[in-house]
């Protein structure tokens, strides 16, 4: 599978490399060709007989052609070819033949020389049309085509005379040659210059210097307070651009990431609407505390993590559900810690900036977005059916008798019913998503505005699950002098998210359609829904019908601004921002369902309030043209105020009111927090002759997290440019556009530890309570006045090249990022009477490449772009507490993933010179034929007299890891005409999965139904399989000493390499001459397909699937919904 | 204008300082706590939760009535199941949860131990309040120090709180056996002396440490070192006086035969039987593992497992006397042996299944057959045996004689799991015996009539629990008990 994948990416990019040189060869030939001045008459003098018998206008073109030496000149889908042309000529000039078609299929005719252009005939001059224009009065022009910024001719440049079809292109010395008519006018053009015109006058020899179009460098990038041109960019920044994530049927920002940014890893854990997805930068930095990114939203703090949300059992919802993907500009990633380190001590997981479209000076423009489509689930597990049920648990039952003398009765329900239920069938659905999006955006040079209205409609693939979400938002600029700017961005969200309860909660449907048994219908004959005999699986029908759980969120964040230019060079901005969110939860699980006679009710309201005040001072001056300098230097406040009420109950009065409020109060949890944050920021860009770049920044954070005399931290950076290509001595290489390395440095922090603002005070926790009429106290956590941040100290060497007119593009960075004072949850032996302690212990390294390569295959009227990107990234655990260099497995850190169904939790081990995400249990050898237990391998290969292994539960060892060796995307986008089409392709390398879901389906015992898979399983002496005998209870001890069926253990270990055909769509513009009769100045409808195809080996649902409960443990799927297959059409209006 | 730009900037600026300035309002801190009586009531109510545990009922109950000859368990037993086929190993919950939390109590009574002398509040030296609740710090320091040292053996000793993360404080070793009876007897004997006989209210006395429950208490852990190989003398008599102290006691008296189910009965408890009872309130519902889930027979809901179920030794002791009022205790044996145990479950109770009695952590049978047993060893076999026929009577069977001292020592024990059938007690029973490498326990699991539940020799290891693996690996200074690998 490694193999076949590494084959399918290299194929990829042996094609765009292919396709490329092609394109070079073919330049020459594919556009407009040359035609003869020579022999010229006035159609007017040429006369013909033809019969033009029931004709469409091209056929009409052709009959002429092959009678005289003209050539016709057209657009194909400019021609109506459905009008006919009937007419018969004897001996009549041309002109009057043209003239006859003319009036026909109103298109008008240009001859020149021997060519005669065919144009449309538009509303305006239908009165007072010349039909058939003559010019062969003509002249010919030679010249020489140069570029500025480069030695000898230019090749390629298309040259046409203005108006017409007629045109030639630069050979290889860059000399052309034109024939034209009187009073023409020549186009100069070619892809990456500037396009130029020349009235030709009474020349014939017109010589041209093209200049170079730099916009690709000059492209502006958002950065940390400011922006920056592509070109003086110092520090590694991806960009994606809005454009290229329009329209993708995904609820949260995070997923449009995926793939399209080197070095930024995208997993969408699960398919539930509105879960979180996995978002790292550069590997993760931190062990307990946060790896997730820090979003800034035009220039707004935005809280990305929830931590008060109501558990569903295994994901988080993301709020950064609430940006609108219609309204973003672009998303810039900061990556290194050059481009990261102003944002201090939040930035040491990498910084993502949204910036949101703007108004544009002009007449108000529309715009209408819209797609609809269906998601489904593309695999279901392949289960057993309700005869193979009854026989696996009658044969485990038997076994396990046999095998240890005990006398475990069959149950009378394992027997066949004549149901045959498939629960997976049941509980999954084709669910439709919509989203519509309506935007305005206009204004004069003083006032600029853009206003969005979004709605988003997403049901789940599981029933009962839906998520819709309405989002508006208004930016405004607003000039009040010449010198005082003052705007706002704001936008406000609603989001209602009907939930299931998922992964590693028993009332999770899918996991109960999954072992549910199949002799069991989904309703009684009296409409009740049919419950498990043994009491331990609900039906999963009715957990998805019966259960209310509903988060509705409200959102609102936003800025207001204002600019003053103080003096020429400095001016001053003042920003302030609040990011307000509101969750309002209710969850009530009736008496009917299984398990929970009591019923249960939960009613919640959480809040978080952030603002944040920053103000800036910029100095810019550019001296003798040659010193570039901008200086910034800035303060901020910031404050997040956290709020909590929650109120659970239980026998509810009734089951017919959902909430808390008949119920018998059993909880309730009241919970006020703040942080703040201080800071002071500065930074210097000097730039030398557009060749040297140099940067240096410095911010100083103090948090309200820690102890007063550790609350200030220190976070410097620098970082150097050289743009090669702008010495002299590089003037050889006319190919070459930009040629730039890079090398950064800088320090950043990481204040966020778990979700706590005081983590260095000892506390004493309410609630321990003996009665309640008597309150309890005990401490909870131990006093650690010397906690601080985490810092990270990153290098970043980067090298940018672009080449042959920008049609190759290529960005390579090399980092290190190491990681100390890691904040820890240190492990407290238990007889301390505390399990850990936070401190700032261990250090820890990600190190790696990035590639991304941009090339322009074919230019012209097919156009084909790639762009491929691929990150390496290597992770190390270089240092933990206690560390023992005799015994290195002494100092591991394991935490447990929760457990369910029949399985043990999986656990991730951090070890000192291993890496994040190891996967700890034992090492299986197989399945021994003889007994059918499974062999467990003994880590010292120490046999007991039977030679089988003394398994222990120190044999267990790391087998596998859930970090990818590479993941990358790989993006073919198509133009024909009025089509386009695009290819995004995307992978993961090298990663590990734990199946626990297989776990669970594959232990045989209890109840539960299984997979298909253990009908291999071992049954008589001599079978060769590597599923086990099946057990009923499956004790610990008789597969091997200390070990089971259930153990966690490699059996479970899949390669999670996948690549993915994420998104194809292909979309037909329609062409302007048709959308003026309507005043639409653009319209496209588009199809598309997500997740098409994905070539994987894994057998689970999804090779993206993993629980995100448990910080620390990664690449673990236990029974998380499957992302969904969609298919959707769209359009995008623009009036 | 651009003056009014500045001018607002710079009022922003003003107005933003102090962001550093934050306190906590949802917490209490170590600056803020142990300042009023108030404060120290909330800290003893704050040790008294450790025992409502979910984990830590459990164990002492469910998983010890798993381990023992009383029970048999459910196919779906899981943890108990493990116990019941003495498999526990170095990685089971429970044997991990007991230790955990064993030791969070641990820290909180030292905590109130600690900080309570100084404690600013003339509240506390009325009535020697002061010293009452360190009494009762003391108290459950003993019993959790004693339990746990019936479940793992050696243990090591902690009577001051963690303050750092210094390797040399946290890095405990094992104390011998004999150092850490003597801390327990220590702690006890303390709580003893400054406990009142009883509280203002019935629900305080049985639910609280008294003078009695510390006499109890001393009357059992005299009683197991006396059976140990580091015994001191006067062990046997000094757990004979203790149970006497109690049985004098105006405070305690059995329950009448008519009323013997009141002990467990929601709305009935607190009787002058209980010398001490774990308060519950309300079930916490939902839980997988909630004690009463484990022995509820399942036609008393979906929720109930049945997990455990008793052995049919133990049926068959009781239905010798179809009579014994100790049956009612036991649901109806039907075809599908689908039993109960009305001591945990909801049957008397009135609030639809909400209400959970409290359990039932010492009442007097259990010290009076203590102190049966403490006479038999020291040559008083008559009075032993008087006593055993006290609580024969009060079940409403017949009494028995003993012509020797090894007869009487059976039928004592014999009562004791009779009588306290699934109460814990029936596991440290058979542990408290070491004599011939644990043959008592080894004989009495042979008639079980579970055969996965019989012991060998190779096996006897099983009567201590393992230390969790993380603890070891955390902590190198511990040594594993001998046979878990």
């Amino acid at each position: 599978m490694k193999n076949k994948l590494l084959h399918l990416i290299k194929m990829g990019m042996y094609y765009s490399v292919m396709g490329f040189m092609l394109q070079v060869i073919l330049l020459q030939t594919v556009l407009a060709t040359n035609s003869s001045a020579q022999d010229v008459k006035s159609v007017r003098e040429i006369y013909i007989s033809i019969d033009l018998n029931n004709l469409d206008p091209i056929q009409a073109f052709e009959a002429i052609e092959s009678k005289t030496n003209y050539k016709f000149a057209y657009e194909k889908r400019m021609i109506n070819r459905s009008v006919k042309i009937n007419y018969k000529a004897s001996n009549q000039s041309l002109a009057e033949i043209l003239t006859e078609i003319s009036k026909v299929t109103n298109l008008k005719f240009r001859q020149v020389n021997n060519n005669i252009d065919v144009k449309k005939i538009n509303s305006k001059e239908r009165k007072n049309v010349e039909r058939v224009q003559i010019m062969t009065q003509t002249r010919t022009i030679n010249g020489k085509v140069t570029a500025a910024d480069a030695e000898g001719g230019l090749p390629g440049v298309n040259v046409v005379e203005k108006g017409t079809n007629n045109g030639t292109v630069s050979d290889i010395n860059g000399d052309y040659s034109i024939t034209v008519g009187e009073g023409a006018t020549l186009v100069f053009s070619s892809v990456g210059y500037t396009t130029e015109e020349v009235v030709v006058g009474n020349r014939s020899v017109i010589d041209m210097t093209m200049i170079a179009d730099i916009q690709q460098l000059q492209e502006l990038v958002v950065v940390g307070y400011g922006q920056q041109t592509r070109a003086d960019i110092t520090s590694a920044i991806s960009t994606v651009k809005g454009k290229d994530i329009d329209n993708i049927p995904v609820t949260a920002v995070d997923a449009l990431l995926q793939g399209r940014a080197a070095g930024v890893q995208v997993v969408q854990n699960s398919g539930a609407p509105g879960a979180e997805n996995y978002v790292r930068i550069r590997g993760n930095s931190s062990l307990l505390g946060q790896n997730r990114p820090l979003y800034i939203v035009d220039g707004v703090q935005m809280n990305n993590i929830t931590a008060n949300q109501l558990s569903n059992g295994g994901q988080l919802p993301t709020t950064t559900n609430d940006i609108n993907p219609n309204d973003i500009a672009s998303m810039e990633i900061l990556k290194d810690a050059a481009a990261t380190a102003i944002y201090g001590a939040r930035a040491s997981n990498g910084v993502i900036l949204i910036t949101t479209k703007r108004g544009q000076e002009g007449a108000t423009k529309f715009t209408f977005d819209a797609y609809t489509g269906v998601q489904e689930v593309w695999k279901k597990l392949d289960l057993l059916n309700a005869e193979q049920y009854v026989d696996l648990r009658r044969e485990a039952i038997e076994n396990e008798n046999a095998l240890v003398g005990s006398s475990i009765p069959v149950p009378s329900f394992v027997q066949t019913t004549g149901f045959d239920t498939n629960w997976q069938e049941e509980i999954f659905r084709t669910a439709p998503v919509t989203d519509l999006n309506f935007s305005a955006n206009g204004g004069n040079d003083k006032t600029k505005f853009f206003i969005s209205a979004g709605y988003f409609d997403q049901q789940g693939t599981i029933i009962e699950q839906a998520y819709d979400r309405a989002n508006f938002r208004i930016n405004l600029d607003h000039k009040v002098t010449d010198k005082v700017k003052m705007g706002l961005n704001f936008t406000t969200s609603f989001s209602n998210n009907d939930q299931v309860f998922a992964d590693f909660d028993t009332r999770n449907p899918l996991a109960a359609a999954l072992v549910a048994n199949p002799t069991l219908p989904v309703r009684n004959e009296n409409g009740t829904f049919a419950q498990d005999p043994t009491n331990e699986v609900p039906n999963p029908v009715q957990l998805a019908k019966d259960i209310t759980f509903t988060s509705k969120q409200k959102r609102v964040l936003g800025n207001v601004f204002a600019e003053y230019d103080i003096l020429k060079n400095l001016s001053l901005r003042t920003s302030f921002s609040v990011d307000f969110l509101q969750d309002r939860q209710q969850r009530f699980v009736p008496t009917t369902v299984t398990g929970f006679e009591f019923g249960q009710a939960l009613g919640g309201n959480f809040e978080q309030f952030l603002w944040n005040s920053e103000t800036t001072l910029t100095y810019k001056k550019i001296l003798n043209n040659k010193h570039d300098i901008t200086a910034m230097a800035g303060i901020s406040f910031l404050e997040r105020e956290e709020y909590l009420l929650r109120t659970t109950g239980n026998n509810p009065a009734t089951n017919i009111i959902p909430t808390i409020a008949v119920s018998n109060f059993t909880g309730i949890n009241n919970y006020l927090t703040t942080y703040g944050l201080l800071s002071y920021f500065g930074r210097v860009n000097y730039t030398y002759d557009n060749k040297f770049l140099l940067m240096a920044s410095l911010r100083v954070d103090g948090s309200s997290r820690f102890d007063p005399d550790q609350q200030f931290g220190y976070f410097p950076a620098a970082s150097f440019g050289y743009r090669i290509s702008e010495e002299e001595f590089m003037s050889g290489f006319g190919f070459l556009d930009d040629l730039k390395l890079r090398a950064s440095f800088g320090i950043t922090g990481n204040q966020d530890i778990f979700t706590d603002d005081f983590p260095s005070l000892a506390r004493y926790g309410t609630g321990r309570d003996y009665l309640s009429s008597w309150p309890g106290i005990a401490q909870s956590s131990l006093s650690n006045p010397t906690l601080t941040w985490e810092s990270t100290t990153q290098f970043n060497f980067g090298l940018d090249v672009s080449v042959l007119d920008s049609r190759v593009n290529l960005m390579a960075d090399v980092y290190r990022k190491t990681t100390n004072d890691l904040l820890f949850g240190l492990p407290m032996p238990w007889s301390s009477g505390y399990s850990n302690t936070v401190d700032n212990i261990g250090s820890m390294v990600n190190e790696g490449l990035e590639l991304v390569i941009g090339t322009d295959n074919i230019r012209g009227e097919f156009t084909w772009s790639t762009n491929f990107n691929i990150a390496f990234n290597r992770n190390e655990i270089t240092s933990l507490p206690y560390f023992d260099p005799e015994n290195p497995t002494a100092s591991d850190f394991s935490q447990q993933q929760p457990d369910g169904l029949g399985t043990d939790g999986t656990r991730t081990v951090f070890r000192q010179g291993e890496p994040f995400g190891s996967f700890y249990g034992y090492k299986v050898l197989g399945v021994d034929p003889a007994t059918g237990f499974i062999q467990y391998e003994n880590v010292d290969g120490s046999v007991d007299e039977d030679g089988d292994p003394t398994l222990g539960i120190s044999d267990r060892q790391i087998f596998g890891n859930a970090l990818p060796l590479h993941t990358g995307g790989f993006t073919n986008d198509f133009a024909y005409k009025n089509f386009d089409l695009n290819i995004f392709m995307q992978w993961s390398y090298g990663n590990d999965i734990y199946n626990q879901t297989a776990a669970a389906l594959n232990n045989m015992t209890g109840f539960f139904n299984q997979s298909a898979n253990v009908l291999n399983r071992w049954q008589q002496p001599g079978d060769e399989t590597d599923v086990p005998i099946a057990l009923v209870t499956d004790p610990t001890g008789f597969a091997a000493v200390g070990a089971n069926n259930r153990e966690i253990s490699s059996r479970f270990l899949e390669d999670g390499s996948f690549l993915r055909v994420k998104n194809i769509t292909l979309g037909y513009n329609f062409a302007p001459s048709f959308l003026d009769r309507f005043n639409v100045s653009s319209l496209r409808i588009y199809a598309s397909g997500r997740n098409l195809l994905t070539f994987t080996d894994y057998t689970g649902f999804d090779p993206e699937s993993q629980n995100t409960s448990v910080q620390t443990a990664v690449g673990v799927d236990y029974l998380v919904q499957p992302q969904p297959r969609t298919y959707i059409i769209g359009l995008n209006l623009q009036f | 204008m651009k003056n009014k730009i500045l001018y607002i900037t710079l009022i922003g600026l003003i107005f933003s300082c102090n962001v550093l300035d934050q306190e906590p309002i949802s917490d209490i801190t170590g600056d803020n706590f142990f300042q009023n009586e108030g404060q120290v009531f909330a800290a003893v109510s704050g040790a008294y939760d450790i025992f409502q545990a979910n984990t830590f009922g459990r164990d002492f109950f469910a998983s010890a009535s798993a381990s023992s000859d009383e029970s048999t368990t459910a196919p779906s037993g899981g943890n108990n199941n493990r116990a019941n086929a003495h498999q526990v190993n170095a990685d089971h919950g429970p044997a991990r949860d007991l230790w955990r939390e064993g030791y969070q109590g641990i820290l909180r009574v030292n905590d109130i131990i600690e900080n309570v002398p100084s404690v600013n509040d003339q509240a506390l030296d009325l009535d020697n309040l002061r010293e009452k609740y360190i009494a009762e710090a003391k108290f459950i320091r003993g019993f959790l120090f004693y339990r746990l040292s019936i479940w793992y053996g050696e243990i090591p000793i902690i009577t001051k709180t963690t303050k750092s993360t210094d390797p040399d404080v946290i890095f405990v070793s094992r104390d011998p056996l004999p150092d850490v009876y003597a801390q327990v007897i220590s702690d006890l004997e303390a709580a003893a002396e400054d406990l009142p006989e009883t509280y203002s209210s019935e629900l305080f006395t049985r639910g609280r440490a008294t003078k009695g429950t510390a006499q109890a208490v001393l009357a059992k852990v005299y009683l197991r070192r006396a059976y140990s190989d580091f015994s001191e003398p006067n062990d046997f008599q000094q757990a004979a006086d203790y149970a006497k102290l109690v049985m004098d006691s105006d405070v305690y008296e059995l329950v009448p035969n008519a009323e013997y189910a009141s002990i467990w009965t929601v709305g009935q408890q607190l009787t002058s039987e209980s010398i001490w009872e774990l308060l519950t309130e309300t079930v916490e519902v939902n839980r997988g593992d909630d004690l009463y889930r484990e022995f509820e027979r399942q036609e008393n809901g979906a929720r109930a497992r049945a997990r455990i179920l008793p052995s049919p030794k133990l049926l068959d002791m009781l239905n010798e006397n179809p009579n014994d009022v100790r049956l009612t205790m036991i649901g109806d044996m039907d075809p599908d042996e689908n039993f109960g145990f009305e001591k945990y479950t909801t049957k008397f109770n009135i609030n639809g299944g909400i209400d959970m009695p409290n359990q039932i952590y010492l009442r007097l049978a259990d010290i009076i057959l203590v102190r049966a047993l403490a006479l038999n060893e020291l040559g008083q076999t008559d009075d032993a045996i008087d006593l055993v026929n006290d609580i024969r009577d009060r079940a409403g069977i017949p009494d028995v004689s003993a012509a020797t001292k090894e007869e009487a020592f059976d039928l004592i024990m014999n009562e004791r799991l009779m009588e306290l059938n699934f109460e814990g007690k029936r596991w440290y029973d058979l542990s408290m015996i070491p004599d011939n490498n644990y043959e008592f326990a080894r004989t009495e699991f042979e008639d079980t009539g579970d055969t996965r539940s019989q012991m060998d020799e190779s096996e006897v290891y099983q009567l201590r629990w393992p230390i969790n693996n993380r603890e070891l690996d955390l902590n190198t200074n511990l040594v594993q008990n001998p046979g878990y690998l």
